[in-house]
């Protein structure tokens, strides 16, 4: 009898903690029943699937990423192009936990994230400072979204479809509001066909996840593509490299920070800018007036003038830290420098010129 | 099992089943409570917000489509965005079939309420204002649906957007009627859009009362089919405070009714009263300067019929350089009423603006591509007549 209300009770405490992934169904209240990142020995880790990393990451107040992705088992993602996201099948499970390393007297560093050693990673906890966990379903309805948000003691957290801000201080003193996206928000870049109310995963395309290694060098797309996690006969074609300083190089940051917005479909294809990976330097704001710019525009003429950053709206808008000026419009309370060093290195380097603009 | 284990063991189970569920509730603020409301609204249903003033630090938004959003009156339930620290404008909308009605948002640091790629919006008496008067600080639009089918804004209040009060942008379908528009750059803008009615509004102190744009480099283009009329657009003299770089920058303070490079416009029976620039402006994209790269846009404005309009005072204090200059050659104590720039297509024959029945304030044809050099005052190039647009159709809204 004693034994028979143990084994009851061992059902249902397996209840609180299904060994696998919660694929389908009502969002869960904690990130730790919806079992997909485990919690232990002061890091966490992919319960189910592997962690990734990508070259061109969005930027996020400088926040470290912790990414992970589960896979049902037997399937794999398939390659839709290059530069566009891999198509995970259903019951796909996506997670980006979002965490600054502590500095002095509670602030947050804003540093460079170390590299991921392997899929199988783990990432430390130790002095870091958890803030949320955003989870992507591909549920049979289609991909879901939403933020959970940690607690302050990092032990777990929660479901946040309302999001939150969360103030916080740099080590250099900064104060800056750390945004957690609402889930209407996490559509506003997730959706990039607007107007359809699909949702996709943004980040891993087979160019950016190419470009990257784990410490070892292995590309993590060849990684994937090894253990049958993605079908293509193909290797891919790598995104230049971070660091090179190169046209390509801004190319692919401005894909990764902006292109789920500024693309033939997206929510900013009111503004005519195109910043794919494969636009052309005319569809990227070459010569291009502002229009519903707004106080955007900086009192600069063009989205992008040749061999003059000073006089472009481009790194204007990435610069500035005003929600009705600055680019991208969520998810950043500060000014991403190297990035806009990129972008404004790479107008520098440009050819060409545009008139000069008169006024009636 | 004995019923006593059977319960013991049930209640140790509810225990741990409890201890999965959610954290607890915290109380929660009106402001969050809307915020709650708006995301987990059911298609269909409506969402009321109280009486009452509510501050924000982030944006809200709407993505659920056929939900009615009903305040208490655009005086009575406040939406106050002076304290926010995220997001692109105050409230967003990426719906169908959603009304928005009887609240007003206020000091929103971008956009106050942009509508993205909506059908069938329906704004009825919200206002839109920055309360701090005309500034460059100010969003750049009160009211913002683009790339709309189906848009009717009606008795609302746009006040302070250092672009556009009203701005409808590459929509098609819409009718702007008995709204309130007061110092902004544009009061109402039609922009990149077709079959627009803008009619019954009073439109007063901004920089440029009524603007009908067709601007290049945009993803819809080729707007037309505009009529404006029954509008009272008055004393529309306030200094341009638009940002710099910006198309409305390019706006001269003083202009009444401003077609820029729009075809199919019927402007009549509007009451256009002391307008320092002009009562009426009618001008290409070309009189920018700027270059033009895209090769699907058409610069000039065509099939414009101005007629039946009360004009009085106008021109007395252009605020354009070679509108000054005019002035100042023609020994005129003001400009005539109607101005246009004289673009148009090298094959082009016979008038594109027609203008008659306007009063004795008469009109301008500039010949600025040939640099001013020989403005004609006859009103011979405005000598036509044009059939009456069609009214548009919202199928029962209107």
């Amino acid at each position: 009898m004693r034994t028979a209300g143990f084994l009851a009770l061992g059902v249902l405490l397996a209840g609180c903690g299904p060994s696998g992934p919660v694929r389908e169904g009502p969002w869960p209240e904690r990130l730790s029943e919806l079992a997909v990142l485990a919690q232990e020995d002061g890091t966490l880790a992919p319960q189910a699937g592997f962690a990734y990393t990508l070259a061109h990451p969005l930027f996020s107040d400088y926040a470290w990423k912790y990414r992970t992705v589960s896979l049902p088992e037997g399937s794999a993602a398939s390659v839709v192009t290059n530069d566009d996201t891999l198509a995970f099948p259903v019951g796909t499970v996506i997670t980006k936990t979002f965490a600054f390393p502590q500095g002095a007297a509670g602030a947050v560093q804003t540093v460079a994230p170390e590299p991921l050693a392997s899929p199988a990673a783990a990432f430390s906890l130790a002095g870091m400072r958890l803030m949320e966990t955003r989870v992507l379903r591909h549920t049979t309805a289609g991909w879901e979204a939403v933020s959970y948000q940690w607690n302050e003691a990092g032990t777990e957290a929660f479901y946040a479809p309302a999001g939150a801000l969360v103030p916080l201080t740099t080590e250099g003193g900064e104060r800056f509001p750390y945004l957690i996206p609402d889930k209407n928000q996490c559509a506003g870049c997730h959706e990039t066909a607007m107007g359809t109310k699909i949702l996709k995963p943004i980040g891993p395309k087979p160019g950016n996840l190419a470009a990257h290694g784990f410490a070892d060098g292995t590309s993590q797309f060849e990684a994937w593509r090894a253990v049958g996690w993605v079908s293509a006969p193909e290797p891919a074609t790598p995104w230049a490299a971070p660091g090179a300083g190169t046209a390509a190089e801004a190319h692919a940051y401005l894909d990764a920070n902006c292109a789920h917005c500024h693309s033939d479909t997206g929510a900013a294809d009111t503004a005519g800018l195109d910043l794919r990976i494969t636009a052309s330097e005319l569809g990227r704001g070459r010569c291009k007036t502002p229009v519903a710019a707004g106080r955007g525009s900086g009192g600069r003429a063009y989205d992008l003038w040749p061999g003059r950053p000073e006089a472009s709206i481009l790194p204007f808008r990435l610069g500035h830290q005003d929600p009705g000026i600055m680019m991208p419009e969520l998810g950043r309370s500060l000014v991403h420098e190297e990035g806009v060093a990129l972008v404004e290195a790479w107008i520098t380097a440009m050819d060409g010129d545009c008139a000069a603009g008169l006024s009636l | 099992m004995k019923a006593a284990q059977r319960w013991l063991i049930g209640v140790l189970g509810a225990a741990l089943l409890s201890a999965c569920g959610g954290a607890p509730e915290p109380a929660k603020d009106p402001a969050q409570a809307l915020r709650e409301a708006l995301l987990s609204a059911e298609p269909g249903s409506t969402v009321t917000i109280p009486e009452g003033h509510f501050t924000f630090d982030r944006s809200l938004s709407l993505g659920v489509n056929g939900v009615t959003l009903r305040g208490a009156g655009q005086d009575k339930s406040i939406l106050d965005f002076a304290g926010q620290l995220a997001g692109a404008e105050g409230l967003l909308v990426a719906a169908e079939d959603v009304t928005l009605e009887g609240f007003a948002v206020l000091d929103a640091k971008g956009d106050a309420i942009k509508m993205n790629q909506c059908k069938n919006l329906v704004v009825r008496g919200v206002r839109t204002e920055w309360t701090g008067g005309p500034k460059s600080t100010n969003g750049a639009y009160g009211l913002y649906p683009v790339q709309c089918d189906g848009v009717l804004i009606e008795d609302s209040i746009a006040i302070g957007a250092s672009d556009a009060g009203i701005y409808v942008g590459q929509s098609t379908n819409i009718i702007v009627r008995r709204n309130q528009v007061a110092f902004n750059v544009a009061g109402i803008e039609i922009e990149n859009s077709t079959q627009a009615d803008v009619y019954e509004n009073n439109v007063v102190d901004n920089t440029g009362g009524i603007l009908v744009f067709d601007l290049p480099d945009l993803p819809v283009q080729g707007g037309r089919q505009t009529r404006v009329f029954h509008n009272t657009v008055a004393h529309n003299n306030t200094a341009n405070f638009a940002p710099e770089g910006n198309i409305v920058g390019t706006v001269p303070a003083g202009s009444g009714i401003m077609v820029n490079s729009n075809d199919d416009i019927e402007i009549f029976e509007n009451t256009i009263s002391d307008h320092q620039t002009a009562a009426v402006l009618v001008v290409s994209y070309l009189i920018t300067g700027r270059p033009l790269d895209d090769p699907n846009y058409d610069p000039f404005p065509e099939q414009i019929s101005i007629h039946h309009n009360t004009i009085e005072k106008s021109g007395y204090d252009p605020d354009s350089e070679p509108l000054i200059a005019l002035k100042t050659a023609a020994q005129l104590p003001s400009l005539p009423a109607i101005i246009w720039d004289g673009f148009v297509r090298p094959e082009q024959e016979g008038p594109v603006v027609c203008a008659h029945d306007n009063g004795e304030l008469g009109t301008v044809a500039l010949d600025a591509p040939n640099g001013f050099a020989a403005p004609d005052f006859s009103g011979a190039a405005f000598a036509c007549t044009r059939e009456a647009l069609p009214p548009v159709m919202l199928g029962g809204a209107e």
